[in-house]
């Protein structure tokens, strides 16, 4: 008996062996979640940033109080960065860095509610991470939602920052399809409930006047749940509940898990930011621990906040760090149960820090000490099992490069920050890492009145420009055997001090060259 | 009151649509110029941001909304109109209307001004400003009926004011359709 097939034969298998195959394709996108259908094999990228996050304030840098159990817990399956620096010290400058991968004497989102140079739009997360990608950002501040909103036309799908906040969604930038011009009309300046008077007259203002008064309410009715009042965005009209916003950030996970594969999510989210508002199970943390922060020099440009009252407020930030410390794990067994950690980076950052010492409380202010640039830096990359940690400097320029080389995409030529050790890039202790705050200049004319740190192989230089009390003032601490920046070397004059003067002084000044007119 | 008593009783109550027109104007003029200057003071962050296209389409939904806005306001008025005694208020719907209107949407200016910043003390001020203008309106109406020449300089300058409804209301009209197009699909 012969065993060759016939060609009709051959053909009726094929034709079967197709429809079988295109109808199996048809079921795996139809019924399973995107991600296990992702044909592209790019992993997810989920993106947690939480507003002014020290990373001093962090008992996973070794902070005495037990601030942040479930960062420790991921933190056993991420690359650790231990002397991780953000570009600004303030919301605006500081994202701005995060997502342009430039320092902000480059990217000039030098002020508060700040924008990104014009020529510079296009190079941005989610322009260079690429089209492949499904995009998604959110963000619950709304000087970082001003940026995301240059951006808008690299984003697949943009939530509002009042999104899972006590105020209801976004009034009319779903209403439309083209949300984003809808929008940024509606939200941001007809109905706009920011400070300053709404583009429109007569329902603006109706909408305003009826909105604040219902938002009264649920600031003072919650002492249940919230005894000092709900957590609040000063500035703009948003309480909200912790719970509900990371709720609603693992429904947004969700979905995109499911319908989206690829996926890149950015979430800055608001809390630890002040005023700090604990729910009440965290009320009581750390009472009576005896913990006593090291007590520095009072800071004579700034606030003078009395070390008791600096040590409460504190005690209030360690608790909410704790809180959102709580919700973060929330998050994170939500990951670990879609098993989304097989198939996904887990970034968590902050955009800057918060000073509570030196009679400073807050990060509007001209210094730049660690607990206000020093925030913390953990990927975790798919599937990985094993704590890495790396103590070499690096700067929140870095994260971009190294997402983009995560997504398989390269990066633009002129770029300022480099892959992170760990995932390719090399540890160099030698380099230089930059942080500049200069809110009160002009971001079109060079910088005359700014503070610019530079940590370079274990030491800091600081260095004030234009300040009426500092004016071309430096200060330098070896942070490898002076952490707390108690002990200024510059009357010691050490040794390596004049050139990085120089280098610090060369930076500056090819930094406003180009601002500079003939 | 039944059908047939229904249509004199409204004639009487209803200004008639010349009365309505410049009242509508200075209601236009207000409420459009407002939204215009605030405009122009976003028009140079939109322009760091958003394409020609896309700040036309700002446009479109400002003045779109501002038609609305127009529109609910001066029903407004002719509600309360048909409500108010007609022996005292018969003809004098240009004069009153565009004093009430012209008082009640200043007043809002000030209280927008005065309260841009306050946060949540936004509505602290809102009884008082409510009673101070309900007082102004009254007042001004009460000055109107009395001084003929001032009832007569109100009415010419809202006959003036017509003219700008030459410019809203064809942009109202392209600016609702590229809404409509905006949105089709």
């Amino acid at each position: 008996m012969s065993s060759a097939i016939s060609r009709r034969e051959l053909l009726k298998m094929l034709a079967f062996l197709s429809a079988g195959a295109a109808a199996s394709a048809w079921t795996t996108a139809r019924f399973l979640p995107a991600s296990l259908s992702n044909l592209s094999g790019k992993p997810n990228i989920i993106f947690i940033v939480t507003d002014t996050t020290s990373a001093t304030n962090l008992s996973l840098y070794g902070y005495p109080r037990k601030t942040t159990p479930q960062l420790e817990k991921l933190a056993e399956r991420s690359t650790v960065y231990h002397s991780h620096y953000s570009g600004g010290s303030f919301t605006t400058a500081g994202t701005a860095t995060l997502l342009t991968g430039m320092y902000p004497w480059r990217h000039r989102a030098i002020n508060q509610m700040g924008l990104v140079d014009r020529d510079l739009i296009r190079d941005n997360m989610f322009d260079l991470i690429g089209n492949e990608y499904y995009r998604f950002a959110f963000t619950q501040n709304m000087a970082a939602d001003v940026l995301l909103g240059q951006f808008y036309r690299d984003i697949d799908q943009h939530l509002a920052t009042t999104s899972f906040s006590i105020r209801p969604d976004i009034l009319m930038g779903t209403r439309f399809r083209d949300g984003a011009v809808a929008y940024n009309t509606y939200d941001d300046f007809l109905f706009d409930m920011k400070n300053g008077m709404s583009g429109s007259l007569l329902l603006g203002w109706a909408y305003k006047t009826l909105h604040i008064r219902k938002e009264y309410s649920y600031r003072y009715g919650y002492s249940s749940s919230y005894p000092l009042g709900l957590p609040i965005q000063k500035g703009v009209s948003m309480a909200f509940m912790n719970e509900e916003v990371y709720e609603g950030v693992k429904s947004e996970v969700s979905a995109l898990w499911k319908q989206h594969s690829p996926f890149f999510a950015y979430f800055h989210l608001w809390s630890p930011h002040e005023p700090y508002h604990p729910s009440k199970s965290f009320m009581n943390l750390f009472n009576k621990d005896n913990y006593k922060p090291v007590e520095k020099p009072m800071a004579p440009m700034d606030q003078r906040m009395s070390q008791s009252d600096l040590n409460i407020q504190r005690l209030y930030y360690d608790r909410y760090i704790a809180n959102a410390d709580y919700e973060i794990g929330t998050l994170l067994d939500f990951i670990e149960h879609a098993g989304l950690f097989e198939n996904s980076y887990v970034i968590y950052t902050s955009d800057h820090g918060q000073m509570h010492e030196r009679g400073i409380l807050g990060h509007v202010t001209p210094y730049l000490y660690e607990p206000l640039i020093h925030i913390p830096l953990m990927i975790s990359a798919p599937r990985q099992t094993v704590r890495k940690d790396v103590y070499s400097p690096t700067s929140s320029t870095d994260v971009l490069p190294t997402l983009v080389k995560l997504a398989s995409r390269e990066m633009p030529p002129e770029s300022t920050g480099r892959i992170l050790p760990g995932l390719g890039g090399v540890e160099d202790i030698e380099r230089a890492i930059f942080t500049i705050e200069a809110k009160t200049n002009s971001a079109f004319a060079p910088l005359t009145k700014t503070t610019i740190a530079m940590i370079k192989g274990g030491y800091k230089l600081i260095y004030y420009k234009g300040y009426k009390a500092a004016d071309d003032v430096f200060e330098m601490y070896n942070l490898s055997e002076d952490a707390e920046e108690m002990q200024n070397l510059i009357p010691k004059n050490p040794s390596n001090l004049a050139s990085l003067k120089d280098e610090l002084l060369q930076n500056l000044a090819d930094a406003n060259r180009p601002f500079i007119k003939k | 009151l039944n059908s047939v008593e229904w249509k004199p009783y409204m004639k009487n109550r209803i200004p008639s649509i010349q009365e309505i027109i410049p009242v509508y104007a200075v209601v236009s003029f207000i409420i459009y110029g407002w939204t215009s200057v605030m405009f122009f003071w976003k028009l140079p962050s939109y322009s760091d941001f958003l394409t020609p296209a896309e700040i036309f389409g700002a446009l479109s939904y400002s003045v779109f909304t501002n038609l609305i806005e127009s529109l609910i306001l001066i029903s407004g008025l002719l509600c309360l109109y048909a409500l108010l005694p007609p022996r005292y208020f018969r003809n004098t719907f240009t004069a009153f209307g565009s004093i009430a209107t012209t008082i009640f949407l200043v007043s809002i200016m000030l209280y927008q001004r005065h309260y841009a910043n306050a946060r949540l003390d936004y509505t602290s001020g809102i009884r008082f400003w409510a009673i101070v203008t309900m007082i102004a309106i009254l007042l001004f109406i009460f000055v109107t009926a009395k001084i003929n020449f001032v009832r007569t300089a109100i009415v010419s300058i809202a006959d003036r004011m017509v003219i700008f409804l030459y410019i809203f209301i064809p942009l109202s009209v392209i600016c609702v359709l590229d809404v409509i197009i905006r949105n089709l699909g």
